[in-house]
């Protein structure tokens, strides 16, 4: 069964005017999402996750400027478009989940009034239809009562119900891709998982392609059907999710791998894995691998040239000049370089 | 008074009590009405050995903060008391009660004045209470700084330079210059990346061992505690709900909302898909507590008496449960 | 005492790390190098200042020492002029350069002490009402509420004629005109310090209130106190020359600035000078004073969000 592609990316990178000379947020980055399809990016903060979902939205700040090989979304170049045209692709072909819901929404507007004007912004229907909608969707999240809650306020919801009215208002027009930037980490625990789980059902229920950031690794192996880790502005490994967290490529997806306390998994008591050293600042031309400080691999080649992400199969690679085999033999005989 | 002391006590005092302690605020709930009482802590008692980790879990609006206030001395009890080393915290001055317990809080970015070098800030705790001179307590600042691993050529450097890691390891030198006994973290790894969390989780628990520390750690986050703690208290809306050793509650978990959390964690195991948590989504208003248990309305296992009868405190040799399932 | 090693810990894991960001101190330091207003309006004030402390030796006459046989002599730009008295002299045959050089005393003396004064009673009441909420806050922001809703130049014009126009009196009077700006200002500042984390460690430690409020909160508030000192400092000369001017001020024969304009008004359109040489010394120094105290709020600003 092939599905089809929503969103294909190719070779986007973002800079910004710093002070300090320009600041590579995202450099070469790739990806594509497929109808139905969850692809989690994940890294920590300073990555360039969530500079790289705002470029594809085209709400990147001033300073910064985006250059891509490809950048296409249903089968449309958005790399043509004027701000205009991409107004009125957001909220109807591509709808945005943030963080903290109560700053995304509009405190002195109420709920209905924010859902219809969705709808009603991009031409789908008049008000009556909007507001059918609104109740169908608000009752697709699993909000008990809809007609009462359309006509309250924000803050008279709790924050899971916030959430889920988000999720409620970025599936008004059926987009056919949907990114979620850290949407369950303000959350309670009792929540996430709910919440996660209702995104991922009606993800599936509408066909949307669902880019998820975060830099939680038990959302990503639970939600993810593929997975893209960053660092420092370059995809890492890209993988099933499977793939990536059983047979981690990069030594900094297996380092964070071995940082996260697994319950039942270690000794308690005992050390945390841990990455040494800090993320580089990303301001001005790095030679070589921007991971090499921080790698207990790091070779002479690697101050020398980053290399580019090697293709294992379809839709599995990793960017690093070892291979996992040739790491062990470097770990079994330290002091032997490339 | 019945205390919970771990086997391992042998008769000796324990570190940090806490016997029958509630908070109760009084809210106005709009212009005109009369004050209601909030009760954000009620009934907790808990107790932890010196060099222990007891880890306090809930979610939001579970009291937890507050009760960190209150083992801090910031906040005194409505009722109850609580005990440092066997020594009621009323007894004693504010000045006394600091050179016991020192709290990490959780966001490093509002927990350093941003208008003060690292020197000044760690060296505070110094200058308030007297101790050493101005070559002395620079000394004992450079020596905490190394202890937490921060180069102490950032002495003189300001919060606003330094990353989210470092900033937390200023808030542990600090907290740590005046050698107290005990130290309360409220969630000090959550606003931190992983890698940074791994580095800080490892910094504490090398800082414990070295130094014969107690930790009171609050925490949203069951991976780390189970990680970190002797001892876990799970609490719902001000009360204790669960209480017990770390591998005890881990391992088997008797009230359903410990068991809620606990499904709730996601580990990262990708051949597993998302917990179904089947908990009621009637998230309850503290002001007007549900009645009988505060859990019923959200317990997948509540019966009639649930809402009829607030459950018993069940007591067992270092475990406690407040559920009518075990009454 | 703890018994440590002197090399770093295990767990440093930065001992590579660069500080790639300026402190605030730095960052104040490098935008004041480049703001041309603060510069230029700092210059001038500098320079008001200089001329103000070193009046008795640089001005060529005694202010007060008349000289009937040289009334209203013309200054050095009419053909009639002479270097002797640069800006001429007055009708009582004064030194017009010497009065206004020891007019700047008078004007730097009340705009400064008023402002100091006012700062300093002005952001505690703040301070205080912010830190300590509840009654005291409710009774200060009635104090507040009261001020403002008072008629401020009524309230100055009526006080100065009960206590007249000497310096001492106008300072104290201008300050109790402007308090309430810094009170608003650095209360609403407290408030939202007051629930960051670093105000509850500084409790848990057993800090006094005291000391939090002058050690923590203060230099956190510090910055806007000083932006709206020298733009109340401005003001205050300001209204110091209109009530001198109005004969309700300073008076004769201390040279203030507003009194000098007064004194020559009867010669405007015979001997313009008389007026033009202090009326043009007010606006200077109040036009730099409030370029410097511009300045100063763009120096201090805090670094906007990345």
């Amino acid at each position: 069964m092939s599905q089809e592609i929503v969103l294909e990316v190719e070779d986007l990178s973002v800079d910004i005017n710093v002070p300090s000379g320009t600041l590579h947020a995202v450099s070469n980055l790739s990806l594509h999402v497929k109808k139905g399809e969850t692809l989690c990016i994940v890294g920590e903060s300073g990555c360039g996750k969530s500079i790289a979902s705002l470029a594809i939205m085209n709400l990147l700040p001033r300073r910064a400027s985006l250059t891509a090989k490809t950048l296409v979304l249903e089968g449309r170049d958005l790399l043509d478009l004027s701000e205009k045209e991409f107004a009125n692709l957001r909220g109807d072909r591509i709808g945005m989940i943030f963080q903290d819901p109560m700053t995304s929404l509009n405190p002195v507007f109420r709920i209905g009034n924010q859902l219809e004007e969705v709808y009603m912004e991009h031409g789908k229907g008049n008000r009556k239809e909007a507001r059918e909608r609104a109740e169908y969707l608000l009752e697709k999240v699993g909000i008990v009562a809809p007609k009462e809650r359309l006509s309250q306020y924000p803050h008279q919801l709790s924050g899971g119900l916030r959430q889920r009215m988000m999720i409620a208002m970025t599936l008004m027009c059926d987009p056919a891709l949907i990114i979620a930037d850290e949407p369950t980490t303000a959350l309670d625990v009792t929540m996430q998982a709910q919440t996660l789980n209702l995104l991922r059902s009606l993800q599936k229920e509408f066909n949307a392609g669902l880019i998820l950031i975060t830099h939680d690794l038990g959302v990503v192996a639970r939600m993810a059907d593929r997975v893209m880790v960053m660092y420092a502005g370059y995809a890492v490994e890209t993988g099933t999710a499977i793939e990536v967290f059983d047979n981690p490529n990069h030594p900094y997806t297996q380092g964070l791998l071995d940082c996260i306390p697994v319950p039942g998994r270690r000794e308690p008591g005992s050390k945390l894995g841990s990455i040494r050293g800090i993320v580089p600042a990303l301001v001005g031309d790095i030679k070589g691998c921007t991971f090499r400080n921080r790698c207990d691999f790091s070779t002479k080649q690697c101050e020398e040239e980053i290399v580019a992400l090697k293709e294992l199969s379809k839709d599995r690679a990793f960017r690093c000049i070892l291979t996992p085999e040739e790491r062990e033999t470097t770990k079994q005989n330290p002091g032997t370089t490339q | 008074m019945n205390q919970l002391n771990p086997q391992s006590n042998n008769g000796n005092i324990p570190a940090l009590e806490c016997r029958n302690v509630s908070q109760t605020f009084m809210i106005k709930s709009g212009m005109f009405a009369e004050k209601k009482p909030l009760k954000a802590v009620e009934g907790v008692n808990l107790s932890v050995n010196r060099g222990e980790v007891i880890a306090i879990v809930g979610e939001s609006g579970c009291g937890k903060t507050t009760l960190a206030k209150m083992l801090l001395g910031l906040l005194p009890p409505t009722t109850g008391e609580i005990l440092l080393d066997g020594i009621p915290i009323n007894s004693v001055s504010i000045l006394d009660i600091a050179r016991k317990v020192q709290p990490v809080f959780q966001d490093p970015y509002s927990s350093l004045n941003p208008r003060k070098t690292l020197e000044s800030i760690i060296s505070l705790p110094l200058k308030v209470h007297n101790i050493g001179t101005e070559i002395e307590r620079k000394g004992r600042v450079e020596e905490y700084m190394r202890l937490v691993g921060l180069p102490n050529r950032l002495i003189h450097s300001y919060p606003n330079q330094l990353s989210g890691g470092q900033r937390q390891r200023v808030a542990i030198a600090r907290a740590l210059i005046m050698e107290p006994k005990i130290i309360v973290c409220d969630e000090p790894t959550s606003a931190l990346d992983v890698s940074v969390q791994a580095h800080i989780l490892n910094l504490l628990q090398d800082l414990r061992k070295k130094l014969n520390l107690t930790y009171a750690f609050i925490s949203h986050d069951l991976a780390v505690v189970e990680h970190l703690a002797d001892w876990v208290a799970v609490m719902y809306l001000g009360r204790l709900i669960e209480f017990g050793k770390a591998t005890d509650v881990f391992r088997d978990p008797k009230h359903p909302y410990t068991q809620a959390l606990l499904e709730s964690v996601l580990t990262p195991d990708a051949s597993l898909g998302l917990p179904e948590i089947t908990l009621g989504r009637g998230l309850p208003n503290p002001l007007s507590p549900p009645s009988g248990c505060y859990f019923h309305p959200r317990c997948p296992k509540s019966s009639a008496e649930c809402s009829e009868k607030s459950p018993l405190l069940k007591r067992e040799k270092n475990y406690l449960v407040e559920c009518h399932l075990y009454n | 005492m703890l018994n440590l090693t002197t090399e770093s810990s295990e767990h440093s894991q930065t001992d590579e790390f660069e500080i790639t960001v300026p402190s605030p101190p730095e960052l104040m330091k490098r935008r004041a190098k480049s703001h041309l207003g603060f510069i230029l309006g700092g210059s001038v004030v500098l320079f008001a200042l200089i001329i103000a402390i070193f009046a008795p030796l640089l001005a060529p006459f005694d202010p007060y020492d008349q000289d009937l046989t040289r009334r209203l002599v013309q200054p050095i730009w009419h053909p009639t002029g002479t270097w002797k008295h640069p800006f001429g002299t007055d009708a009582l045959g004064r030194d017009y350069l010497s009065r206004v050089m020891f007019g700047s005393q008078v004007s730097l003396m009340i705009g400064f002490f008023a402002a100091i004064i006012s700062a300093v009673v002005g952001s505690t009441i703040g301070m205080m009402g912010g830190y300590f909420g509840g009654r005291t806050d409710n009774f200060i922001m009635y104090l507040i509420n009261v001020k403002l809703a008072l008629p401020g130049l009524l309230v100055a014009l009526s006080l100065v004629s009960v206590f007249g126009g000497s310096i001492v009196a106008l300072i104290i009077i201008l300050s109790f005109l402007f308090w309430d700006r810094y009170a608003v200002v650095t209360r609403s500042i407290t408030q939202q310090i007051r629930v960051n984390d670093y105000i509850t460690a500084a409790q848990a430690l057993g800090a006094s209130r005291a000391r939090i409020i002058l050690g923590e909160v203060l230099p956190n508030v510090m910055n806007q106190i000083i932006v709206i000192a020298s733009l109340e400092m401005a003001v205050a000369i300001i209204i110091e020359a209109a009530l001198s001017f109005l004969g309700l001020g300073i008076q004769p024969p201390t040279p203030s600035w507003g009194l000098l304009v007064s004194e020559g008004r009867s010669f405007m359109f015979f001997k313009p000078y008389l007026i033009v040489l202090p009326g043009v010394a007010i606006f200077f120094l109040v036009i730099s004073i409030n370029m410097m105290g511009d300045g100063i709020r763009d120096i201090t600003a805090p670094e906007g969000r990345n």
